[in-house]
């Protein structure tokens, strides 16, 4: 499993509802944060954990009190997200 | 650290009144300029279909609760003044001031010699009143009605879409009395920090004057909110278990507060819990019923598995304004807990 294509797939399938153009090319820098609502970046953990799910066989609980925190959460930039995935697998 | 033990209170019955009025997202969507998008996600994530409020806001939550409390006291054969104590839970009273539980307990017919007082809490609400109603009980009190409920209706700002689609109207009804012949454990927590991340900012004496408009609604912060939940329950769950000396297999029910489907599917993932155990649909159908949301689940999910002649053992779990948390194992058999009643509206 490719992490970060798996992590882009899942918002880009989601921004095709979206539209979102501060979306539509994701790199390392982007901040996620400050482009969509708390009900989108729930959408996002939602679909990340079902695609983790499918392609591990097993449940990778994201949920965090950081997720939604303006100062530190981890959708502050692309990068900092997958490497919050990747600490959250490698802890279950 | 508040933990209690409780070895002699026992509930006998939970009836839960719902708003007369059904609103679903779609019947929102003007109300809301909700977008087809919007729509979708609120369904898809929160798994909000539909709320059931007052249909007539001259009534509260005292009225859903006084509905209740006729039903629950008529079947179980219990006559008003056999009742010791009224507690009202609620975030929504008739006045600031006095108290409504006196007059609750009027208009149910009990006497002078009943105590009565209002808690004002909310999504925790069910489980503190319940550990408060069984604290009489323990002090030889031998029946307490504990009251439970909010119409939310009267806080919400109508024009706030992101918190006003999620809100319920219910009162819930609990008798409890003092046939246990086995113990019970809470564990109940607060943290005052958050205590902006939901609040009514005109709603009490700290801001009495003020210039902005939406003083007098409710105040959410999402974000906070689901930060704090997601950071005590599951902690709050390894706490009950082990004061309760019980595990999670060995729980047959977990009656949570319904804030929204992720919250609920989060923590049924994480305690590896199969669906049946956790009802998770009150919010969907109902909306968010705050107080009354553990009661309300009890009467719209497990009406029929309450009833059975059979022990059960059940984590009632709260969580929200406050912040406030708190979680319970109770032993429950063969209840009255019938299904949701719709509000009846009765002209005095």
């Amino acid at each position: 499993m490719n992490l970060k294509d798996l992590l882009i797939n899942v918002i880009s399938t989601l921004n095709e509802d979206w539209e979102n153009e501060a979306l539509a090319q994701i790199n390392d820098e982007t901040n996620v944060f400050i482009h969509i609502d708390s009900i989108s970046l729930l959408s996002i953990i939602i679909e990340t954990e079902s695609a983790l799910e499918n392609e591990l066989g097993r449940y990778v609980p994201l949920a965090d009190e950081k997720l939604m925190d303006s100062q530190n959460s981890p959708f502050l930039s692309f990068k900092d997200w997958v490497n919050f995935v990747a600490e959250k697998i490698g802890s279950q | 650290m508040a933990n209690l033990i409780f070895r002699k209170p026992a509930i006998k019955g939970i009836v839960t009144t719902v708003g007369d009025r059904i609103l679903t997202l779609e019947d929102q969507k003007q109300q809301f300029d909700f977008s087809d998008d919007d729509i979708a996600k609120l369904k898809k994530n929160l798994g909000i279909v539909s709320k059931y409020v007052l249909s007539d806001l001259r009534f509260t939550a005292s009225d859903l609760c006084v509905q209740s409390a006729r039903q629950l006291l008529e079947k179980l054969d219990v006559k008003p003044e056999e009742i010791d104590a009224v507690i009202f839970v609620t975030q929504t009273p008739d006045y600031r001031a006095p108290s409504t539980a006196p007059n609750i307990a009027s208009r149910l017919g009990c006497p002078p010699t009943t105590m009565a007082f209002d808690i004002s809490l909310g999504c925790s609400g069910f489980v503190y009143g319940l550990s408060i109603a069984f604290g009489l009980i323990e002090g030889n009190l031998s029946k307490v009605l504990l009251l439970t409920g909010d119409a939310a209706s009267h806080y919400i700002n109508p024009g706030d879409k992101t918190f006003a689609p999620l809100m319920g109207d219910a009162g819930s009804a609990i008798l409890i009395d003092d046939s246990s012949k086995t113990p019970s454990h809470f564990c109940l927590y607060s943290d005052g920090t958050g205590s902006k991340s939901l609040y009514i900012p005109g709603s009490g004496t700290r801001q009495k004057e003020s210039s902005d408009p939406d003083a007098g609604f409710m105040h959410m912060n999402g974000a906070e909110v689901f930060n704090f939940t997601i950071k005590v329950v599951p902690k709050m769950f390894d706490e009950i278990f082990a004061w309760a000396n019980t595990d999670k297999d060995s729980v047959d029910y977990y009656v949570l507060h319904q804030p929204n489907k992720y919250i609920l599917n989060n923590i049924k993932k994480r305690l590896g819990l199969p669906d049946s155990k956790i009802p998770s649909e009150t919010q969907s159908i109902y909306g968010n019923q705050n107080s009354a949301s553990i009661p309300g689940t009890v009467n719209g999910f497990l009406s029929h598995q309450f009833q059975e002649n059979q022990i059960k053992s059940v984590i009632f779990a709260g969580f929200g304004i406050g912040l406030s948390w708190g979680a319970c194992h109770v032993l429950i058999e063969n209840i009255y807990a019938p299904a949701p009643l719709l509000f009846k509206i009765e002209e005095n």
